[in-house]
């Protein structure tokens, strides 16, 4: 891990990381990661746990059942397995969807529009294929972000 | 009147303004429909009132395609394969009569408006009028449930309507006994329809019976109406001007056989909250002394805009998951299945939380689902005459039934509408169960749905028979059934197959007289 990585990261600590510094610390964290880090130093760095939004739970029912799922969805989408990558596609999706969202004040409003948004992702046909079920993309990437909370960053 | 074939004397001869050759749907349905217009009608059918597997084995054949047994898919008795038939109804789309440039040999002579005045009196027939297969607000109306309205496009909702189901023997035969000018004949098999030297006209029909008799019927005019597999093998043993077969001169008897491919066991879908999905969408229900219960269809732009065939699904709840049972899941498909509804179970419920202990249907359910489509016409899939012989020492049927890869194309397309339309409903989760969509679903079945052997069309180079169903450059022969369907569509063939008998009763009618 670059050393910029790891000072970002360790600033910004794990449940009081504001949406800002969280957001750029992921983004940093994923260029480092793609220019010229160093994998051995990453593999050598600990484990890092991955941060989890706070919305997450709203939209959950049962933490293993999807991370099951996710894992399944990460085995076959392996470029999604980084916490930072999923957070931030789901969130920049809903975004697209409702401009007007806040995604740190209102988990409830951030949880009613992901249901919103899976729905259209339905409707669209803008689904993959996880272990057979036909899933909403975002809907999926949820599962995998389950399936990476608790584990160590990449 | 009845008449036992086997006590009449030796080489009889028996004379009708009609001779229809079959006593099963289409043959019972002209004989109704003509009785009492004056017109003397000779009913030739080939089994007696209860069925006997003596009769019954002059169904057999070979079979070199598609598994399938020619035999046990129909019903050699008077009735015909209404005596198991399933009772599903609906009519043909609109889509089905045209011609789409998409799919090879397709367009009947005309267009579905031709038929409609036919559909309603055809449902009486086989009892499930008044038909409304369309109608959701009626279906909304008496069942108290709200209908979703489909949000892709791609799937609208269409109601099959179920016969009790009607055997046409037993429902029909006492008023066909008591009809005047209309005689069945019973254990009388057509061996031959004999046609006149140039082959213009039909002269009589060579009958015999299991018991060595020889009769023949001759008539101004004949119907054949032997089911859509035995109506070109009746065509094709009748060679004696035509080598290749009465009607057969253009190589058309037999080719162009299609079924409804039928298919289970590929998708299942989970469901949190039976209460989305309103009890019609996956079970029969009772309303007003009509059954009914909804089909999953594509939308006629959804087949146009990707040149697909028609197709059809239906599901029904399979299984149930209690709250108990969910710690100890029994094998690979519970556990998918559990994971699946509590993974999503706050996109598919309102009440998002507990999962209450106890209650059967607290956690969710596991449907089921059947489809079946239509396929293209094929030459390729036939029916032609086998070097094996049956008790009469007549050829019999070798079957080769084909489907092609536009059909299966089209078939995993509108599977894969399905999980689109439930999750943008927020209905549930549908899992595609087949790993290896380069083949079809296992195992692949039909419907006993017979058709096409005889395809109508104006063009003699592309039918059989013409927009009246006459075979063409036969004066006085026609068929009925579904062996004159030049395309299939989704629909199970029945009804369709009754409102063309009607049509084909006025045409007669008119001619007749
Ligand atoms: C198990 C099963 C389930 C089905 N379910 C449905 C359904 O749910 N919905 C639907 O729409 N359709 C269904 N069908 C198809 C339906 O039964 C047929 O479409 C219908 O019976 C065809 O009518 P038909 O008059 O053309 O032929 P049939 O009803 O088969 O009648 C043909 C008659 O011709 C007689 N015959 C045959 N050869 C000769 C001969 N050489 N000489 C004299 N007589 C002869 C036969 O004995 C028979 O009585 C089902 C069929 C089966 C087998």
């Amino acid at each position: 891990m670059t050393a910029g990585r790891r000072s970002l990261l360790s600033t910004c600590g794990i449940r009081r990381c504001t949406r800002r510094t969280f957001l750029l610390s992921a983004l940093l964290s994923l260029t480092a990661y793609g220019f010229g880090s160093n994998r051995y130093s990453l593999a050598n760095s600990g484990p890092e746990p991955c941060v989890e939004p706070p919305w997450l739970w709203k939209t959950i029912a049962d933490r293993q059942s999807a991370a099951r799922i996710g894992q399944a969805y990460l085995d076959a989408h392996p470029e999604y397995r980084h916490c930072h990558t999923l957070i931030t596609d789901i969130e920049r999706t809903l975004k697209r969807q409702d401009t007007s969202i806040s995604l740190t004040t209102d988990a409830n409003q951030t949880a009613s529009a992901l249901q919103r948004l899976l729905r259209q992702e339905y409707a669209h046909g803008e689904v993959v294929s996880v272990a057979g079920w036909v899933l909403s993309k975002t809907e999926a990437r949820l599962y995998g972000l389950v399936a990476m909370i608790g584990q160590p960053l990449l | 009147m009845f008449t036992d074939a086997r006590t009449l004397p030796d080489q009889t001869s028996l004379e009708a303004d009609l001779a229809i050759i079959g006593g099963g749907v289409a043959g019972i349905t002209l004989a109704r429909t003509l009785a009492g217009s004056g017109i003397s009608v000779c009913v030739v059918e080939a089994g007696g009132l209860e069925p006997d597997p003596e009769v019954q084995s002059l169904y057999e054949g070979e079979n070199t395609g598609i598994d399938y047994s020619p035999s046990a898919t129909r019903l050699r008795l008077f009735g015909g394969s209404s005596n198991h038939w399933g009772g599903y109804c609906r009519p043909l789309d609109a889509i089905d009569f045209e011609q789409r440039d998409w799919v090879p040999f397709s367009g009947w002579p005309f267009a579905i408006d031709e038929l409609i005045p036919y559909y309603e009196p055809a449902a009486e027939i086989v009892e499930v009028a008044p038909g409304r297969f369309d109608d959701r607000k009626y279906w909304q109306r008496v069942t108290g449930e709200k209908l979703p309205g489909l949000a892709t496009g791609r799937m609208r909702l269409q109601f099959v309507q179920f016969s009790s189901p009607t055997r046409f023997g037993s429902r029909y035969g006492d008023e066909l006994k008591a009809a005047a000018n209309t005689r069945i004949l019973l254990n009388a098999n057509v061996t031959r329809i004999s046609a006149s030297d140039d082959a213009r006209g039909v002269k009589r029909l060579a009958i015999r019976t299991l018991n060595g008799l020889t009769h023949s019927v001759k008539a101004r005019y004949y119907v054949l109406a032997a089911g859509g597999l035995e109506n070109a093998r009746i065509l094709l043993l009748s060679n004696n001007v035509i080598q290749a077969g009465l009607g057969n001169q253009n190589d058309l008897v037999g080719r162009f056989f299609m079924e409804h491919p039928h298919m289970g066991g590929f998708a299942e879908m989970v469901v949190a909250d039976l209460n989305r999905l309103p009890k019609i969408l996956r079970e029969r229900v009772m309303a007003e002394g009509r059954s009914a219960k909804a089909a999953f269809n594509p939308t006629q732009a959804f087949l146009r805009e990707h040149r697909l065939l028609n197709a059809t699904f239906m599901m029904g709840v399979a299984g149930k998951y209690s709250a108990d049972q969910l710690p100890e899941a029994a094998n690979a498909n519970d556990t998918a299945r559990r994971d699946m509804l509590m993974a999503a179970r706050r996109f598919l419920t309102d009440n998002d939380d507990a999962v209450k202990p106890g209650h059967p249907d607290e956690f969710g359910v596991w449907l089921g689902i059947g489809g079946s489509c239509e396929q293209a016409p094929n030459p390729d899939s036939r029916v032609s005459l086998s070097t094996q012989h049956d008790a009469l020492d007549l050829a019999k049927i070798k079957l080769n039934w084909r489907l092609t890869e536009q059909d299966r194309l089209s078939f995993y397309t509108h599977l894969h509408s399905l999980p689109l339309e439930f999750g943008a409903l927020g209905i549930g989760r549908l899992r595609e169960m087949v790993a290896d969509q380069s083949d079809w679903p296992q195992p692949l079945g039909g419907g006993s749905h017979h058709m096409g052997t005889t395809r109508m069309s104006d063009d003699p180079l592309r039918g059989v028979v013409d927009h009246n169903c006459k075979v063409h450059a036969v004066d006085n022969l026609y068929v009925a059934g579904s062996s004159v369907f030049p395309t299939s569509g989704a629909s199970n063939p029945t009804l369709t197959l009754v409102a063309l008998t009607l049509r084909l009763a006025d045409h007669l009618k008119g001619r007749i007289r």
